[in-house]
Protein backbone atom coordinates (compact mmCIF):
# COMPACT_ATOMS: atom_id res chain seq x y z
CA UNK A 1 0.00 0.00 0.00
CA UNK A 2 2.85 2.35 0.92
CA UNK A 3 4.50 1.68 -2.45
CA UNK A 4 1.24 2.31 -4.26
CA UNK A 5 0.87 5.68 -2.49
CA UNK A 6 4.39 6.85 -3.33
CA UNK A 7 3.87 5.75 -6.96
CA UNK A 8 0.74 7.89 -7.10
CA UNK A 9 2.69 10.87 -5.73
CA UNK A 10 5.42 10.46 -8.34
CA UNK A 11 2.85 10.30 -11.15
CA UNK A 12 1.06 13.49 -10.06
CA UNK A 13 1.48 16.17 -12.71
CA UNK A 14 3.71 19.09 -11.78
CA UNK A 15 0.94 21.63 -12.09
CA UNK A 16 -1.03 19.69 -9.46
CA UNK A 17 1.89 19.22 -7.06
CA UNK A 18 1.45 20.91 -3.66
CA UNK A 19 3.82 22.14 -0.97
CA UNK A 20 2.56 19.24 1.14
CA UNK A 21 3.85 16.82 -1.50
CA UNK A 22 7.31 18.44 -1.36
CA UNK A 23 7.29 18.42 2.45
CA UNK A 24 6.56 14.69 2.41
CA UNK A 25 9.19 13.92 -0.21
CA UNK A 26 12.03 16.19 0.89
CA UNK A 27 11.22 17.26 4.47
CA UNK A 28 11.33 20.94 3.52
CA UNK A 29 9.14 23.34 5.51
CA UNK A 30 7.15 26.13 3.86
CA UNK A 31 5.30 29.04 5.47
CA UNK A 32 2.16 28.36 3.48
CA UNK A 33 -0.71 25.84 3.70
CA UNK A 34 0.20 22.31 2.62
CA UNK A 35 -2.47 22.34 -0.09
CA UNK A 36 -0.90 25.35 -1.85
CA UNK A 37 0.02 24.49 -5.43
CA UNK A 38 3.80 24.66 -5.93
CA UNK A 39 3.45 26.92 -9.00
CA UNK A 40 1.40 29.42 -6.98
CA UNK A 41 4.10 29.45 -4.30
CA UNK A 42 6.80 30.01 -6.94
CA UNK A 43 4.72 32.77 -8.54
CA UNK A 44 4.34 34.60 -5.24
CA UNK A 45 7.99 34.26 -4.27
CA UNK A 46 9.91 35.76 -7.17
CA UNK A 47 9.84 32.94 -9.72
CA UNK A 48 6.83 33.79 -11.93
CA UNK A 49 8.38 32.44 -15.14
CA UNK A 50 8.92 28.97 -13.72
CA UNK A 51 5.35 29.12 -12.35
CA UNK A 52 4.10 29.94 -15.86
CA UNK A 53 6.15 27.11 -17.41
CA UNK A 54 4.68 24.63 -14.92
CA UNK A 55 1.14 25.88 -15.60
CA UNK A 56 1.61 25.59 -19.37
CA UNK A 57 3.71 22.44 -19.60
CA UNK A 58 3.05 20.66 -16.30
CA UNK B 1 6.60 20.12 -17.14
CA UNK B 2 5.71 16.47 -17.42
CA UNK B 3 3.90 16.88 -20.72
CA UNK B 4 6.79 16.83 -23.12
CA UNK B 5 4.39 15.21 -25.58
CA UNK B 6 6.11 16.85 -28.52
CA UNK B 7 9.17 14.67 -27.80
CA UNK B 8 8.36 11.29 -29.33
CA UNK B 9 11.51 9.55 -28.07
CA UNK B 10 10.54 7.87 -24.78
CA UNK B 11 14.00 7.88 -23.14
CA UNK B 12 14.56 11.57 -23.79
CA UNK B 13 11.03 12.46 -22.71
CA UNK B 14 11.42 10.52 -19.45
CA UNK B 15 14.79 12.13 -18.73
CA UNK B 16 13.35 15.58 -19.42
CA UNK B 17 10.43 14.95 -17.09
CA UNK B 18 12.80 13.82 -14.34
CA UNK B 19 15.02 16.88 -14.82
CA UNK B 20 11.94 19.11 -14.75
CA UNK B 21 10.69 17.52 -11.52
CA UNK B 22 14.07 18.01 -9.91
CA UNK B 23 14.12 21.61 -11.13
CA UNK B 24 10.72 22.24 -9.60
CA UNK B 25 11.72 20.75 -6.24
CA UNK B 26 15.07 22.59 -6.09
CA UNK B 27 13.43 25.90 -7.00
CA UNK B 28 10.83 25.47 -4.27
CA UNK B 29 13.53 24.66 -1.71
CA UNK B 30 15.53 27.72 -2.83
CA UNK B 31 12.68 30.04 -1.82
CA UNK B 32 11.53 28.16 1.29
CA UNK B 33 12.01 30.07 4.57
CA UNK B 34 13.82 27.06 6.03
CA UNK B 35 17.14 27.95 4.39
CA UNK B 36 16.78 31.69 3.81
CA UNK B 37 19.56 32.56 6.31
CA UNK B 38 22.03 30.22 4.61
CA UNK B 39 23.01 32.51 1.74
CA UNK B 40 25.87 30.36 0.43
CA UNK B 41 23.67 27.25 0.36
CA UNK B 42 20.86 29.07 -1.48
CA UNK B 43 23.33 30.53 -3.98
CA UNK B 44 24.79 27.06 -4.67
CA UNK B 45 21.28 25.66 -5.00
CA UNK B 46 20.50 28.35 -7.60
CA UNK B 47 23.68 27.41 -9.47
CA UNK B 48 22.52 23.77 -9.52
CA UNK B 49 19.14 24.92 -10.86
CA UNK B 50 20.91 26.84 -13.66
CA UNK B 51 22.85 23.69 -14.59
CA UNK B 52 19.58 21.73 -14.83
CA UNK B 53 17.89 24.44 -16.91
CA UNK B 54 20.87 24.46 -19.29
CA UNK B 55 20.74 20.65 -19.55
CA UNK B 56 17.04 20.78 -20.49
CA UNK B 57 17.59 23.58 -23.05
CA UNK B 58 20.55 21.72 -24.58
CA UNK B 59 18.50 18.50 -24.85
CA UNK B 60 15.54 20.31 -26.43
CA UNK B 61 17.72 22.04 -29.02
CA UNK B 62 19.56 18.83 -29.86
CA UNK B 63 16.21 17.11 -30.34
CA UNK B 64 15.04 19.87 -32.67
CA UNK B 65 18.32 19.75 -34.58
CA UNK B 66 17.89 16.00 -35.08
CA UNK B 67 14.35 16.54 -36.35
CA UNK B 68 15.57 19.09 -38.89
CA UNK B 69 18.73 17.31 -40.08
CA UNK B 70 17.49 13.70 -39.96
CA UNK B 71 21.04 12.37 -39.92
CA UNK B 72 23.43 10.73 -37.44
CA UNK B 73 26.53 12.64 -38.63
CA UNK B 74 26.72 16.38 -38.96
CA UNK B 75 29.24 18.65 -40.68
CA UNK B 76 30.74 21.13 -38.25
CA UNK B 77 31.21 24.80 -39.03
CA UNK B 78 34.72 25.73 -40.10
CA UNK B 79 36.31 22.83 -38.19
CA UNK B 80 38.82 20.88 -40.27
CA UNK B 81 40.55 17.53 -40.10
CA UNK B 82 44.07 17.66 -41.60
CA UNK B 83 45.40 14.62 -43.53
CA UNK B 84 48.53 13.60 -45.49
CA UNK B 85 50.58 16.46 -44.12
CA UNK B 86 54.01 17.10 -45.64
CA UNK B 87 56.62 19.43 -44.21
CA UNK B 88 57.76 21.83 -46.95
CA UNK B 89 60.12 23.90 -44.89
CA UNK B 90 61.24 23.98 -41.24
CA UNK B 91 61.53 27.50 -39.92
CA UNK B 92 62.40 26.51 -36.35
CA UNK B 93 61.78 23.69 -33.85
CA UNK B 94 58.35 25.21 -33.18
CA UNK B 95 57.38 26.48 -36.65
CA UNK B 96 57.02 24.69 -40.03
CA UNK B 97 55.51 25.36 -43.43
CA UNK B 98 53.35 22.40 -44.45
CA UNK B 99 51.04 21.20 -47.21
CA UNK B 100 48.27 18.63 -47.11
CA UNK B 101 44.57 17.90 -47.47
CA UNK B 102 41.90 19.14 -45.13
CA UNK B 103 38.37 17.84 -44.80
CA UNK B 104 35.51 19.50 -43.00
CA UNK B 105 34.98 17.64 -39.71
CA UNK B 106 31.92 15.43 -39.31
CA UNK B 107 30.70 14.53 -35.86
CA UNK B 108 28.18 12.10 -34.41
CA UNK B 109 25.11 14.26 -33.73
CA UNK B 110 24.64 12.59 -30.31
CA UNK B 111 28.08 13.79 -29.22
CA UNK B 112 27.72 17.48 -29.97
CA UNK B 113 28.49 19.82 -27.10
CA UNK B 114 26.22 22.71 -26.14
CA UNK B 115 28.27 25.33 -28.05
CA UNK B 116 28.12 23.35 -31.30
CA UNK B 117 24.41 22.65 -30.82
CA UNK B 118 23.80 26.41 -30.55
CA UNK B 119 25.98 27.17 -33.60
CA UNK B 120 24.15 24.58 -35.69
CA UNK B 121 20.76 25.84 -34.50
CA UNK B 122 21.85 29.23 -35.83
CA UNK B 123 23.16 27.80 -39.13
CA UNK B 124 20.00 25.78 -39.83
CA UNK B 125 17.70 28.66 -38.72
CA UNK B 126 16.20 26.65 -35.87
CA UNK B 127 16.69 29.76 -33.74
CA UNK B 128 16.15 32.81 -35.92
CA UNK B 129 15.98 35.46 -33.22
CA UNK B 130 19.43 36.97 -32.54
CA UNK B 131 18.29 37.95 -29.06
CA UNK B 132 17.30 34.37 -28.23
CA UNK B 133 20.61 33.09 -29.62
CA UNK B 134 22.49 35.53 -27.37
CA UNK B 135 20.39 34.51 -24.39
CA UNK B 136 21.01 30.79 -24.99
CA UNK B 137 24.75 31.55 -25.23
CA UNK B 138 24.53 33.49 -21.96
CA UNK B 139 22.80 30.51 -20.33
CA UNK B 140 25.58 28.23 -21.60
CA UNK B 141 28.21 30.56 -20.16
CA UNK B 142 26.40 30.61 -16.81
CA UNK B 143 26.27 26.79 -16.91
CA UNK B 144 30.01 26.66 -17.63
CA UNK B 145 30.72 28.30 -14.28
CA UNK B 146 30.38 24.81 -12.80
CA UNK B 147 34.05 24.43 -13.87
CA UNK B 148 35.36 26.41 -10.91
CA UNK B 149 39.00 25.62 -11.73
CA UNK B 150 38.93 28.01 -14.68
CA UNK B 151 37.14 30.95 -13.04
CA UNK B 152 39.12 34.20 -12.92
CA UNK B 153 36.92 35.74 -10.22
CA UNK B 154 35.40 34.52 -6.96
CA UNK B 155 31.99 33.01 -7.70
CA UNK B 156 29.20 35.54 -7.45
CA UNK B 157 26.15 35.11 -5.28
CA UNK B 158 23.35 33.83 -7.52
CA UNK B 159 20.00 35.61 -7.22
CA UNK B 160 16.39 34.88 -8.16
CA UNK B 161 16.89 37.30 -11.08
CA UNK B 162 19.55 34.91 -12.50
CA UNK B 163 17.02 32.07 -12.25
CA UNK B 164 14.31 34.15 -13.88
CA UNK B 165 16.62 34.87 -16.82
CA UNK B 166 17.31 31.13 -17.25
CA UNK B 167 13.61 30.24 -16.94
CA UNK B 168 12.74 32.83 -19.62
CA UNK B 169 15.24 31.20 -21.98
CA UNK B 170 13.77 27.78 -21.16
CA UNK B 171 10.23 29.05 -21.77
CA UNK B 172 11.17 30.40 -25.21
CA UNK B 173 12.95 27.19 -26.19
CA UNK B 174 10.06 25.03 -24.95
CA UNK B 175 7.63 27.08 -27.07
CA UNK B 176 9.97 26.94 -30.07
CA UNK B 177 10.49 23.16 -29.93
CA UNK B 178 6.83 22.42 -29.12
CA UNK B 179 5.75 24.17 -32.31
CA UNK B 180 8.68 22.72 -34.30
CA UNK B 181 10.99 25.65 -35.03
CA UNK B 182 11.35 29.44 -34.74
Amino acid sequence: MKNKKSKLLIEKSLSQETLGDLEKKYGVKFEAPANTKVWRYLEGNGLPTLARIIRNFG
Amino acid sequence: MNKFDFISEVTLRTNLVQAARYLNALSSVSISPQYKEDILFISSLRKTIIIHVAAIVEALLLWELKQVLRTTKVKLLNEWKYKDMNVLYTISTSEQIVAGRRLIEKKDIEKLDFLRVIQLCDKYKIIQSKKLLEDVQALRELRNKLHIGGLKEIEKEYQNSDLEFCFLVLEHILQLVAKGGD
